[in-house]
């Protein structure tokens, strides 16, 4: 069996393209108010896998209705024969630039697909629709009416009034914002308008609920990872004694901000991509970071080694070159002697060392060797030490989620930025986040604090589907 | 298509990540599309087998130049036999170094106390990585260092840098079981090939009821299964060595070499048998914390659930046909005005709030637009009949211009000037994009002058 088709009609500028977009989560559909903007009909097929399991068909508006009807009534002999003479009409009229628009609307009709009739309840009924319903119900085929308010509702009622004379089914849909769960419903609708569409439909509402999850999980990992990226993102520079730090400083600050803006920049577009949205282009504020929350210096030493690492080198050195003698020493004796001279010399080598290394490292640092600085200092960007940094990085995400996830995509209006995500945090969840952030910054135990973090992005993620 | 594996390597790992870097610049559809298609051929059970088999699909990027390569295989069957040779020389040194006399004490501390001691640190280790808390790295450690050079961020291996010490840990475990090994081998060579003999001794007042209990306890676990391996009180008595005092003749040399039993058993008890333990379970282990961290890859559980997920699609083809909007016609030409109410767009207003409109008479209005085109065709005769100089179409501006409405021009005669009245709503400004679309529409018919006249009202509310 085929799948069930529908056919959004109505006149132009009525919000069909906009209705089409948001059902088919589909913001390339062009959408202009300028009156008449589809010049075609075009097939937006629903499919799993490859397999189709509904299609939604954009029209051009309806032009001469009357002209339609009037030639209808002509070639009518009784009510039974109105669907033929509709496709009489079809037959006829197909090659006829005159009639072009509404064949092109009535050739899937005719081919047995759904009607959705759209209007608009901010401007007036008026006895001017009156032809193109008669169109609709000459067809016999089963139809529904959505009253689209595309700037307000003022007029709902007289064209519920009005529709209901031609139309069994008539709903009001804001094709510019309609919540998702609101976008299924409808969907759902139309399977009840024929017996056989209604499996398929019912099944593609449940794929899509089950997408949308999975897209809610996805973003939840997406965002995790951001926010794991930028706690322990660093840049480090060695820079030997004797040179400038402060070009170093200005190019590795850059480095950084510019990684955490690419960063952030990546998980918008993966957010937008995954709720099937493309250059939101929503403005993109820097994150104002402290260079004191960034910035560290520490001595480094032999070309590398930081003043901890030099100090446990010397101390292995020195513990395996006393070990040594002391070893030789009791071997001397057969080790009649109990070993003491391993053990002294090992421990004393150790200790001399260790603070030999620990109290002349600045000179150690200095020293030149075959005229290179074997020391220097070590100039790191991050991790940031700004508590508030990864909240306001998380509710910038968690609002971009938000925003973008229950965006119909018939929508056009910019995305609103200037709001907060982690307002209705408690100061529990509050302290309890901050704990986590630093564990994520300790290394300490990786894979489970990614769980935790990405488990309550997603719940996060999740709720805004909560009515 | 399925993959024969089950466990991941290090080098999966490494791919994985690298693809998953490479995707993030790709769109999210075609990794949905890509990703559900591997996801059909894939036969595997199993999330770390469907992770492995995608990875077997995915092309992996031509290098950029050729890159010399040497494989883990062969880095430890080189490491193996290094520590072959390694144990078989610190043994025979070991050995050759103590003249015809070796010190059991020193022996057991470096052939089997190092061991074991080496033994449980490789359990904390391999205890505190398993779960996920590996301890830090000793800063000189030179492994930290080479894996340094390897690995393009030091972030990059955070979630499975627990699976690279129990790694570390298996070879470690292999090269002291080889090592002890390649020792044990070095001592029967010795035994066989040279004369020495054990002694002990200590200034340390050590008696020979204290070492007969030590050596008891020592060998408690094969006292009873290999009697011949526990050395006797007459053994310990016969070996202690006093400096200056004791002298070794070759029949007490001979007396000595009894030893040889308990300290080869020491050694496979308490070096090998460990390490045989602990190599067996860093493979378990190994290969459970490879699949943790193949699935714990941030992007892993993102391509599951893609090759999962039923691809769904829902937006347009592209275009099903083409043509141009059928192009408007009319004609024109003569005296006073007449005004035409389309669709009964004067309903939505008081005539006489327009000056444009009050000054026609109404017997010169006609309303067109909602009857049957038999009507509008006798209203368009009687503007023809007219010749009006001018034709005003009252038209409601929120609605958008119809072809219907050219039609009816074009069928009016003699008109050579027509104005479309754009009506507001009341309370509503006319949209700029509805003005737009009027004015478009007057520039198809074809009337020598049309022009568009927007009706104002006062606002009340913008639109």
């Amino acid at each position: 069996m085929s799948a069930p088709v529908f056919v959004v009609v109505g006149r132009p500028n009525k919000g069909k393209s906009s209705i089409v977009a948001t059902l088919a989560r589909d913001p390339s559909v062009y959408i202009d108010s300028k009156a008449g903007s589809t010049r075609n009909t075009r097939k937006f097929p629903m499919k799993i896998d490859g397999e189709t399991l509904y299609e939604l068909v954009d029209t051009p508006g309806i032009q001469r209705a009357r002209s339609v009807v009037e030639w209808l009534s002509r070639e009518e002999t009784d009510a039974a024969r109105r669907p033929a003479v509709v496709a009489e009409f079809y037959e006829q009229h197909k090659d006829d630039p005159h009639f072009r628009d509404e064949c092109l609307m009535l050739k899937p009709i005719i081919e047995g697909a759904g009607i959705i009739y759209v209007v608009d309840c901010s401007v007036p009924f008026g006895a001017d629709y009156e032809a193109e319903m008669e169109i609709l119900r000459w067809t016999g085929q089963p139809s529904l009416a959505l009253i689209n308010p595309i700037e307000n509702d003022e007029f709902v009622a007289e064209w519920k009034a009005g529709l209901g004379q031609y139309f069994r089914t008539v709903r009001v849909f804001d094709a510019h914002g309609a919540e998702p769960e609101k976008q299924l419903e409808l969907l759902e609708l139309f399977g009840h308008l024929d017996q056989s569409w209604q499996a398929s439909l019912s099944h593609a509402v449940d794929i899509l609920r089950a997408d949308r999850n999975t897209s809610h999980q996805t973003v939840g990992y997406l965002i995790g990872d951001l926010i794991i990226d930028a706690l322990t993102y660093q840049v480090e520079q060695n820079v030997p004694d004797g040179l400038p730090q402060e070009p170093v400083k200005k190019i590795l600050l850059v480095q950084y901000k510019n990684h955490l803006e690419a960063r952030e920049k990546q998980t918008r577009r993966q957010i937008e991509e995954i709720y099937h949205h493309k250059d939101l282009n929503a403005a993109m504020e820097r994150i104002d970071l402290e260079e004191s929350d960034l910035f560290n210096m520490e001595n480094w030493y032999f070309w590398g080694l930081d003043k901890k690492q030099m100090v446990s080198a010397a101390a292995t050195v020195g513990l395996v070159a006393g070990g040594s003698t002391g070893l030789a020493f009791d071997a001397l004796h057969l080790g009649s002697l109990g070993l003491p001279g391993t053990i002294i010399s090992s421990l004393g080598g150790a200790f001399t060392g260790a603070t030999g290394s620990w109290f002349f490292a600045d000179r150690i640092g200095k020293m030149k060797i075959k005229g290179l600085p074997s020391g220097g200092k070590r100039l790191t960007y991050g991790p940031t030490t700004n508590i508030n940094f990864p909240f306001v990085l998380l509710g910038r995400c968690i609002l971009y989620h938000n925003l973008v996830s229950i965006r119909a995509h018939a929508s056009q209006s910019a995305i609103d930025m200037n709001k907060h995500a982690l307002d209705a945090l408690s100061d529990k969840a509050r302290k309890s986040l901050a704990k986590l952030f630093a564990v994520i910054q300790s290394g300490k135990k990786p894979r489970e604090s990614r769980d935790v973090l990405c488990a309550l992005i997603i719940t996060s993620c999740e709720a805004v589907d909560q009515p | 298509m399925a993959t024969e594996r089950n466990t991941p390597s290090l080098s999966d790992l490494s791919s994985l990540r690298e693809q998953i870097e490479r995707d993030n610049a790709d769109s999210m559809e075609s990794l949905r599309s890509r990703d559900r298609a591997i996801g059909e051929q894939c036969s595997a059970e199993g999330d770390v087998a469907r992770l492995l088999f995608w990875l077997k699909v995915i092309p992996e990027p031509e290098p950029s130049e050729p890159q010399a390569t040497i494989s883990e295989a062969a880095v430890a069957a080189i490491v193996r036999v290094g520590a072959l040779i390694m144990g078989f020389a610190a043994m025979a040194s070991f050995l050759v170094s103590g003249g015809r006399l070796v010190n059991v004490f020193a022996f057991f501390l470096i052939f089997v106390v190092v061991q074991v001691v080496f033994c449980l640190a490789s359990v904390w280790v391999m205890l505190r990585s398993v779960r996920d808390e590996p301890p830090a790295v000793l800063p000189i450690n030179p492994i930290k260092y080479l894996f340094a050079r390897m690995v393009p961020d030091k972030r990059f291996y955070r979630e499975c840098q627990s699976v690279i010490r129990i790694l570390a840990l298996r070879y470690s475990q292999e090269m002291g079981l080889i090592f002890s090994l390649g020792a044990i081998l070095a001592f029967f060579v010795l035994l066989l090939l040279s004369g020495f003999g054990f002694v002990w001794g200590s200034t340390f007042g050590i008696t020979e009821h204290v070492v007969k209990a030590l050596v008891d306890i020592a060998a408690a676990p094969w006292a009873t299964a290999v009697s011949s391996a526990v050395v006797s009180s007459d053994i310990i008595v016969a070996s202690q060595f006093q400096q200056g005092v004791t002298r070794f003749g070759n029949a007490e040399i001979m007396v000595t070499r009894q030893w040889w039993p308990f300290l080869i058993m020491s050694m496979s008890v308490y070096a090998l048998l460990p390490r045989i333990i602990l190599w067996w379970l860093t493979r378990i282990f190994y290969r459970r914390g490879m699949r943790l961290s193949l699935l714990s890859t941030p992007g892993a559980e993102r391509i599951l659930s893609r090759m999962k997920t039923p691809h769904v699609t829902t937006e347009g083809e592209s275009l099903l046909a083409t043509g141009k909007p059928a192009s408007p016609m009319a004609a024109a030409h003569d005296t006073d005005k007449v005004i035409i109410d389309w669709a009964g767009a004067l309903a939505f207003c008081d005539r006489d709030e327009f000056d444009d409109l009050k000054a026609v008479p109404a017997g010169r209005i006609r309303a067109a637009g909602t009857g049957s085109l038999g009507d509008d065709l006798v209203c368009a005769q009687w503007v023809t009949e007219l010749e009006p100089l001018q034709l005003l179409v009252v038209v409601k501006a929120w609605e958008p211009p119809l072809a219907d409405l050219q039609d009816f021009i074009a069928r009016t005669g003699g008109v050579t000037r027509c104005t479309l009245c754009l009506l507001p709503l009341h309370g509503r400004a006319i949209k700029e994009s509805s003005t737009r679309d009027w004015r478009a529409f007057s520039r198809e018919l074809a009337i020598d002058v049309v022009d568009v006249l927007v009706l104002d009202r006062p606002v009340q509310d913008g639109i």
